[in-house]
């Protein structure tokens, strides 16, 4: 997973401690738009739906998470609400990183919890990139 | 998406394995009532030294060499404590010295102040009168163990001899005892036969002591290092079982729960040490000898994490003490043994009102605060139910119950799934 590529065997077996191991059903909701956000979620294997809102009738798809991807990283920064929700497409595998873990690795396993926050910048910063691209047009045309 | 009957057979499987898991552990709990106490004292030292953790997950030790220090060092503490309750918990032969000049001194003092005081006695004369009896009747020493006291008088292989002083006590609290006038003639006759003066001996005592008490409290160090060795494996395995609908309310109540408990814990530590610290310090300077004043303050300290019993314990002790001192050196001139009830009265009233002023309020900031009277009925309920670790472990329990309950209603209410 590119999110743990900077972390020794030995570290990754520590961090293993302190993630939970979870299984979504197809339609499942790993989280919804306005709630507490408390995990950050790594996918392993299926597809997550990222969308506007918890009715699939209604929301508007805003990104597809893949295996080897991950979200709700928000959570782990700030005690913000869940900005979209996530809905399993497909029978999906997950691995969640709890806000309480990764404060605790900052303690006792700073090591690792400093290589986390530095994938979790570094993906932010792709992400903020991606979505300057995006709007870029858009700001033209609105002059 | 499940389909509605796969969803019911689920709802129906989860409720079964419930019901029949807090069944069990209802049971469980019950059977292993009498190691309750040690095993939720482990747990609970093993909340108190987590921020130990960090210090004993230093990189440059070998995990092994670490799990040997730190099990040596639990080892070292118990053999410690072992050590100082078996040179400092009296034997039979003090038990019956200590009750005999209790209630010489106890009398005498009485006397005095009916005596220098008869107006103030004629007021409080129907409390001050029933105390008088019951405290005698309690004192009084049963007819073996007057004969046994005579025995150590004359002499027991192991033990010293009893004072002289204390034998006359002795005799003189007979006279005030009725049918005691044979013991008291017949003391000094080596009629009296004991076919278990030889079980009296200090080392078989201890012996069996110390079996007693590794045959409970051997679970301790064993709960201890588990818990503290865990790296959340044994939680995870807990969560696993729990439906994906509230995984990250289980999670995030369980984190502030743990917070909670962490901050109570090391409050009432914190609280305990200064009481101690106060009521050592306090007795020294009214002249209670250092080893004296280390006990009860040891013994107070310890007992103020259980509400209600910890000033009852304090006041016991130091009144105990005021009553059998024959000798004190006080670093205040006018405390003296005249008035030694009245200082150890007045300082154990200060420490008490120094915990609620000060103490309390530093150490248990931020704390979650129980209604007093939700408190006496939480203990009173838990010490008959459970005995004496319900009464040591109410509190904490309802504490842990009431943070739990109050952080998954607004968990829950904020995963708008109530």
């Amino acid at each position: 997973m590119p999110f743990f590529q900077n972390l020794t065997n030995g570290q990754l077996k520590i961090l293993n401690h302190h993630l939970h191991e979870r299984r979504y059903e197809e339609d499942e909701y790993l989280f919804e738009i306005n709630q507490p956000g408390a995990a950050l979620y790594l996918v392993s294997r299926g597809e997550v739906s990222v969308e506007t809102s918890s009715d699939p009738k209604t929301a508007t798809q805003l990104a597809i998470i893949r295996g080897g991807e991950f979200l709700g990283e928000l959570a782990l920064l700030d005690h913000s609400p869940r900005s979209a929700s996530a809905r399993a497409i497909a029978p999906t595998h997950v691995y969640a990183l709890f806000r309480g873990d990764l404060n605790r690795l900052t303690e006792i396993e700073p090591e690792i919890a400093c290589e986390i926050f530095k994938a979790l910048a570094w993906v932010i910063g792709e992400r903020l990139k991606a979505t300057n691209r995006r709007i870029a047009p858009l700001k033209k045309v609105i002059g | 998406m499940k389909d509605p009957a796969r969803n019911r057979r689920g709802i129906f499987v989860y409720s079964i394995i419930s019901i029949l898991t807090l069944a069990s552990l209802c049971i469980f709990a019950w059977c292993l009532r009498s190691v309750i106490l040690p095993m939720c004292i482990g747990v609970l030292l093993a909340y108190l030294c987590k921020p130990l953790k960090t210090v004993f997950n230093y990189r440059g030790i070998p995990k092994g060499t670490r799990i040997t220090i730190l099990f040596c060092l639990l080892i070292g503490v118990l053999l410690s404590g072992i050590n100082f309750v078996k040179n400092n918990f009296p034997n039979d032969k003090e038990k019956l010295e200590i009750m005999v000049r209790m209630k010489y001194h106890f009398n005498k003092k009485i006397e005095n102040f009916k005596s220098s005081a008869p107006g103030i006695y004629r007021l409080l004369s129907k409390d001050i009168d029933p105390l008088e009896r019951s405290l005698n009747r309690f004192l009084t020493l049963s007819e073996d163990q007057r004969k046994l006291f005579i025995q150590f008088h004359n002499g027991v292989p192991g033990f010293k001899l009893v004072p002289e002083n204390f034998y006359n006590y002795f005799l003189e609290n007979l006279k005030t005892e009725p049918h005691a006038e044979n013991t008291s003639h017949g003391g000094d006759s080596h009629a009296v036969e004991f076919n278990d003066l030889e079980s009296l001996s200090e080392g078989r005592s201890f012996v069996r002591t110390v079996f007693n008490f590794f045959s409970i409290w051997f679970l301790l160090p064993l709960v201890f290092l588990f818990f503290f060795l865990d790296n959340g494996g044994f939680s995870q395995f807990f969560i696993r079982l729990v439906p994906n609908r509230y995984f990250e309310v289980v999670l995030t109540v369980k984190a502030e729960v743990d917070a909670a408990i962490g901050r109570y814990l090391r409050g009432v530590s914190l609280e305990c040490v200064l009481v101690g610290i106060s009521m050592v310090i306090g007795f020294f300077i009214i002249g209670v000898p250092i080893k004296v004043a280390l006990l009860i303050g040891i013994v107070s300290g310890l007992c103020t994490a259980i509400p209600l019993v910890g000033p009852v314990v304090a006041y016991s002790l130091g009144l105990g003490f005021a009553l059998v001192a024959e000798e004190i050196h006080p670093l205040l001139s006018f405390v003296g043994l005249d008035n030694l009830l009245l200082s150890v009265l007045l300082v154990t009233t200060l420490v008490l009102v120094l915990d609620k002023a000060l103490y309390q309020p530093v150490a248990l900031r931020g704390v979650v605060n129980l209604h007093p009277l939700i408190m006496i009925l939480s203990l009173m309920v838990a010490s008959v139910i459970f005995g004496i670790s319900g009464t040591i472990l109410g509190a904490p329990a309802i504490m842990i119950i009431k943070v739990i309950a109050e952080h998954s209603l607004r968990q829950l209410k904020d995963y708008r799934i109530i």
